[in-house]
């Protein structure tokens, strides 16, 4: 029922329609670009629509209504796929991973599989349920925790994120680095994600994670490694509220304009391939929300021999220009 | 009779109502649209488009080597500096309010959001504005005063 709940495609209105973009194949294919695959080294597992969150700007619209979740068998087909393929990441994503009930086991069978093991946290589950079993096992294994952290602004984070996210993220924020996450020279990796709280591009990468590690140490003596700002995807949640808030055409227009044709050959679908909670494999996480199947066919893990070949035509759609906007997403 | 739609205006039309009474409450064309009725004909007539913002470049179209070094100059005085380009952006917003340019307030209130800074910064920031706008007349008492010194008794 999830997926099809996704594709669901809301009503635009007149004037939104009218000052849609063209299509993105359109975009490629007036600069002479292609979008194929090149080596596909990182196998992004989503384990899961449950969330404890019903983020506004979700494209994946997860939450906790959504029951959703990855069944031992389709993650053992899943982990039998890792095996015989050398993926150098494995990326656990959700909904809140930390929500599926066998996570901890699913952590310790995957990580031992790829180079790098990368765990997509939430960070209020973790202030919740404290789940120091799970952070347990991701530091023995060395997993690198990327963290959802919108803005040093309370105001604007429970806007995206919901009532009480802020000082919950601030206390996880803390654990983990007490944990040894984040702190400087430690090789538990500990990464924050910003997206923009509203219909507008994202802060430039550079100049805000100076911001963010300059505030949060001096506030809260939180220490990260290193933020990565991407813009939001028009599916989804976040696709609903532009819609019912009237800026849907006029966001699609700001990611057409900023347009880089530099970002196509670094996109992260050129070398990511994306399982989702029943085993099907799609080109990234938002073709996974807009239900468009890898390469646009449907095909379960369990068929799959090995990684997509390289050169293999990627599925788009115009949610993609929020890919390639300004410096991308990479 | 002509009836500017803004509503702090209907809002003044209606406090004053017994000195407006079929006479003209506004003939200012402000900067949003204005609907004006006369003779039972409703017209709209937008004085200020917000998709002029984007045809900004249009102004090179008669004098390009002008319109050049204006844009070059714009983009260096908007990059990164001794000033963080957020901080170039809150001051363009508090600058825009007293300027009170709506294309200008459009646009650095988006920059100010794709910078990062958030409501209550940027709305500090205006306060800055109004303050020194403010106070700009406010300073200005003190010649009223020198000048009532100097002729009073």
């Amino acid at each position: 029922m999830g997926l099809e709940r996704n594709m669901i495609i809301q009503p635009v209105e007149k004037e939104d329609r009218e000052t849609s973009v063209e299509p993105f194949s359109t975009t490629l294919a007036a600069r002479g670009l292609e979008l194929k695959r090149g080596v596909t080294a990182t196998l992004q597992v989503n384990v899961g629509l449950r969330c404890n969150q019903a983020c506004r700007h979700c494209h994946l619209e997860a939450g906790p209504d959504r029951n959703e979740m990855m069944s031992w068998e389709t993650f053992e087909e899943v982990a039998g796929y890792a095996r015989r393929n050398s993926f150098e990441v494995i990326d656990i994503t959700g909904g809140a991973p930390e929500l599926h009930p066998r996570i901890i086991e699913m952590v310790a069978h995957l990580a031992p599989l790829a180079k790098k093991t990368l765990f997509r946290c939430n960070l209020t589950v973790l202030a919740e349920e404290k789940r120091d079993e799970l952070i347990d096992i991701c530091q023995a294994h060395r997993v690198g925790i990327i963290a959802s952290f919108p803005s040093l602004d309370a105001v604007q984070t429970e806007a995206q994120r919901g009532p009480g996210v802020f000082p919950k993220s601030i206390s996880s924020l803390k654990r983990l680095n007490e944990w040894g996450y984040g702190r400087p020279g430690s090789e538990l990796e500990l990464n924050l994600v910003s997206n923009p709280v509203g219909a507008f591009l994202p802060v430039p990468q550079a100049q805000a994670e100076r911001r963010f590690q300059s505030a949060l140490d001096e506030r809260w003596g939180i220490r990260f490694h290193h933020l990565y700002t991407f813009s939001n995807v028009p599916l989804g949640r976040f696709r609903r509220w532009l819609i019912e808030s009237g800026n849907y055409g006029k966001y699609m227009q700001k990611l057409a304009a900023g347009f880089n044709p530099c970002t196509v050959g670094g996109l992260m679908c050129r070398s990511l391939v994306s399982v989702d909670w029943k085993g099907v494999l799609f080109d990234c996480d938002f073709n996974l929300a807009a239900g468009l199947y890898l390469g646009g066919q449907k095909r379960h893990i369990s068929e799959m021999a090995g990684p997509p070949e390289p050169g293999e035509v990627i599925a788009t759609s115009d949610h993609c220009y929020a890919c390639t906007a300004g410096s991308g997403f990479t | 009779m002509w009836i500017n739609t803004d509503s702090s205006w209907i809002h003044l039309a209606l406090l004053f109502d017994n000195f407006i009474k079929d006479e003209i409450i506004n003939v200012i064309p402000l900067r949003k649209s204005i609907l004006f009725f006369e003779g039972g004909e409703i017209m709209s007539e937008p004085y200020y488009d917000p998709s002029d913002l984007s045809r900004f470049s249009e102004i090179g179209a008669e004098a390009p080597e002008l319109a050049k070094k204006f844009f070059d100059y714009y983009g260096a005085v908007f990059a990164e500096g001794a000033l963080s380009e957020r901080e170039k952006a809150l001051i363009a917003l508090a600058v825009a309010h007293a300027v009170q340019c709506p294309y200008c307030i459009d646009a650095y209130t988006q920059a100010c959001l794709e910078k990062g800074s958030n409501l209550k910064e940027m709305t500090e920031a205006v306060h800055v504005s109004v303050a020194i706008r403010g106070g700009a007349s406010l300073v200005h008492g003190v010649q009223m005063r020198n000048v009532a010194k100097k002729i009073s008794m």
